[in-house]
C-alpha cells in the first residue's frame, strides 16, 4: 500500500525521463530469410516514443518484410524484437492479437472490405477489443459509432460515411484506411508505402495527413517510402537498407538527398 | 508464280498436337463401344413410334377432373422446395466455412467437411429420397430432408469456392489489427463472397423445384406423387395436365430467380 503511494508521487520526474528516451521498438541482430535466401542479416535499431521514422531502400531490399516481421506477419530466423514491452517473436494467439490491436498498419493498397460502407470499415478498427459490436455500423453501440464518425471526420470524409468502400477513389480509400487505424487508438503506426498507389498530389496529402495526425497524438510512426522528399520532409529519422544491411540510421537534419541516393 | 506459292506453304499437319489427337481417337473408340451398351435400336424406335402416337393422342385434351388436388400437390412441391432450400442454404454456411481453405480452423475439419459435402453431392437426390422415405416414411418430410441434403452438397461446395476466391488483402489487414478469425469471417470474408453465395442459392432453389418433382415419384410428397399415380393408371390426359403445371412452375421460378439475381446483385454494387 505504502509502495503504491510512493509510486504515485514519483511520476513528474519519471515522466520527464520517459519522454526523453523511452524505447517503443527495439530490434536486435534481426535476420530474416525465405527458403534459405537471406533478405537481411543482423539488423539492429531502436525507435523512440513519438518519433516519425522513414525506411528507405530499393525494390526487394526487404522493407516490407521488416515491417511485417515487427507484427509477426513473417517469422524471423534470428534476433529479437521488443515492441511495446512485448517480445514479439514469442507471441501467439490471444496475446498476439492483443499486441497487434495496439499497432496500426497502413498498407500500400488500402485493403478495405469492398461491399461494406466506409463507416463499417472504420469501425473494424475496434474489432479486437469489441468483437461483434464492430461488425457493421448499424449494429454498433452509439458511442462507438460516434467514435468511428469522428475518425472519418478527422480524415475529412464524414460526408462519405455511408458510401460503399468500392465506390471511393484510391486517395479516399487510403484515408478511410487511416481512419480505421485511428479507431484502434494505436500506440505505433506502421505504414508500408501508404502513398505509392496514389497520384503525386493525393500522395502528398496522405503523407501530410498521416504525419500530422500521428504527431498531434504523439503516435510513434514508421513509414516505408520510395519518395526521398517525403522521407526528408515528414520524418525525424531515416533508416536505409541496402544489400540486407542497415546502411543509414541518421536524423534527417544530418542527411542530404545525395546521401539517400547512395541507397539505390 | 506457282513456285512462289509452294515456297510459303506450310504442311497442314504441322500444327497437329499428338496428345490431343490420341485422346480424340480414344474417345471415339469408347463412344463406339458405348453405342453397343446404350441399347440403341432403330427397329425398336420404329415399332415404338405408333405407341408414342397413341400416348400422345391420349394426352390431349389434358384432363381437368383432378385439377384442384393436383394444384394442392403442386403447392406442396413449392413449399418443399422452398423450405428444403432455405434450411439447406443456412446449413451450408457453416459447412462452407469449414470447407474453405482460408476460413477452416484446421486441416482435419477441412477434410471432414469436404468429404461430407462430396458425399451429399455425389449420392443422387433420388437416392437420398429413397433413404429418407425408408427412415421417416412416405410424404413431403422425406422429400424436404432429401432437398436439404442435396442443397448442402451443392451450396456447401459453391459457398466454399466463393470464400476461397475472395481477395486475401482485407482479411490480412483485419488480422493485422488483431481481429479474431470468426469476426473476420463475418465482417470481411462473407461480405466479399456474398454475390457468389446469392447466385448459388438461387440456382439451388431452381434445382430444388426441379428435383422436388422427381422426388414425388418415389413417394416423397408433392406433385410427383400425382404424376406417378396417373401414369400407373394410364391416365395420360391427367399426366399431361401435371406436366403442363410443372412446366409453368419451373419456368416461373427460373424467371423469378433471374429477376431476383439481377436486382440483388445490381443493388449491392
Ligand atoms: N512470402 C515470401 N516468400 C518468399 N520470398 C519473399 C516473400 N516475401 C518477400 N520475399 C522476398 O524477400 C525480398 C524482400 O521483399 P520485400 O517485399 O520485403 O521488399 P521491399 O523492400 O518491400 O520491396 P518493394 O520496394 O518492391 O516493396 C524479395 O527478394 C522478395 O522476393
Ligand atoms: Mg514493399
Amino acid at each position: 500500500m505504502s509502495v503504491n503511494v510512493l509510486e504515485k508521487e514519483l511520476p513528474p520526474q519519471s515522466e520527464a525521463v520517459f519522454q526523453e528516451k523511452s524505447t517503443v521498438v527495439s530490434v536486435r541482430n534481426l535476420s530474416v530469410s525465405f527458403k534459405k535466401q537471406p533478405v537481411f542479416n543482423d539488423i539492429s535499431f531502436d525507435i523512440f516514443q513519438g518519433e516519425v521514422v522513414a525506411i528507405l531502400g530499393s525494390n526487394g531490399a526487404g522493407k516490407s518484410t521488416l515491417l511485417k516481421s515487427l507484427v509477426k506477419l513473417v517469422d524471423v530466423n534470428q534476433g529479437s524484437i521488443e515492441c511495446l514491452t512485448h517480445s514479439v517473436t514469442g507471441l501467439r494467439n490471444k496475446k498476439l492479437r492483443k499486441f497487434r490491436s495496439q499497432i496500426g498498419f497502413v498498407f500500400q493498397k488500402h485493403q478495405l472490405v469492398p461491399r461494406l460502407t466506409a463507416l463499417s470499415n472504420v469501425l473494424h478498427g475496434s474489432l479486437a477489443s469489441s468483437g461483434f459490436k464492430s461488425w457493421f455500423h448499424w449494429m454498433a453501440p452509439s458511442p462507438q459509432r460516434i467514435k468511428a464518425l469522428q475518425a472519418l471526420d478527422s480524415v475529412g470524409l464524414k460526408s462519405k460515411a455511408l458510401q460503399s468502400a468500392d465506390s471511393l477513389s484510391g486517395g479516399q480509400s487510403q484515408r478511410v484506411a487511416i481512419a480505421r487505424t485511428l479507431m484502434q487508438n494505436p500506440s505505433i503506426i506502421f505504414a508500408d508505402e501508404p502513398a505509392a498507389s496514389l497520384d503525386p498530389k493525393a500522395g502528398n496529402e496522405i503523407m501530410e495527413l498521416l504525419t500530422r495526425l500521428c504527431r498531434s497524438r504523439q503516435t510513434t510512426t514508421l513509414f516505408v517510402t520510395h519518395n526521398l522528399e517525403h522521407a526528408l520532409q515528414y520524418a525525424d529519422r531515416v533508416l536505409g537498407i541496402k544489400n540486407g544491411e542497415l546502411l543509414i540510421d541518421e536524423s534527417v537534419s544530418a542527411l542530404t538527398v545525395d546521401e539517400l541516393k547512395e541507397l539505390f | 508464280m506457282s513456285s512462289q506459292l509452294t515456297e510459303i506453304n506450310i504442311s497442314r499437319f504441322a500444327g497437329l498436337k499428338i496428345i490431343p489427337a490420341l485422346m480424340f481417337c480414344a474417345f471415339l473408340l469408347v463412344f463406339l463401344w458405348s453405342l453397343n451398351g446404350a441399347g440403341i435400336s432403330l427397329r425398336e424406335l420404329i415399332t415404338g413410334i405408333p405407341n408414342m402416337g397413341v400416348i400422345a393422342s391420349e394426352m390431349v385434351p389434358p384432363a381437368t377432373d383432378r385439377v384442384w388436388p393436383m394444384f394442392k400437390s403442386l403447392v406442396t412441391t413449392v413449399q418443399m422446395a422452398l423450405v428444403g432450400t432455405v434450411i439447406g442454404v443456412v446449413l451450408s454456411i457453416p459447412f462452407a466455412i469449414f470447407a474453405a481453405r482460408n476460413t477452416t480452423p484446421s486441416i482435419v475439419v477441412y477434410s471432414a467437411a469436404r468429404g461430407l459435402i462430396s458425399l451429399f453431392r455425389t449420392v443422387p437426390d433420388i437416392a437420398w429420397a429413397l433413404f429418407f422415405v425408408a427412415s421417416v416414411g412416405l410424404g413431403p418430410f422425406a422429400g424436404t430432408l432429401a432437398l436439404v441434403v442435396d442443397t448442402i452438397g451443392f451450396c456447401g461446395r459453391f459457398f466454399a469456392e466463393s470464400l476461397e476466391e475472395t481477395d486475401p488483402g482485407p482479411n490480412q489487414a483485419l488480422q493485422t489489427l488483431g481481429a479474431k478469425p470468426l469476426d473476420r469471417i463475418i465482417c470481411c470474408q462473407i461480405p466479399m463472397a456474398l454475390p457468389g453465395m446469392i447466385n448459388a442459392s438461387l440456382f439451388a432453389l431452381e434445382k430444388a423445384v426441379r428435383s422436388s418433382v422427381i422426388l414425388g415419384l418415389v413417394g416423397a410428397g408433392g406433385i410427383g406423387v400425382e404424376l406417378a399415380v396417373s401414369m400407373e393408371m394410364f391416365r395420360y390426359d391427367q399426366a399431361m395436365t401435371i406436366i403442363l403445371m410443372i412446366f409453368v412452375l419451373v419456368v416461373s421460378v427460373e424467371q423469378l430467380s433471374a429477376f431476383a439475381r439481377k436486382s440483388i446483385l445490381d443493388s449491392g454494387k
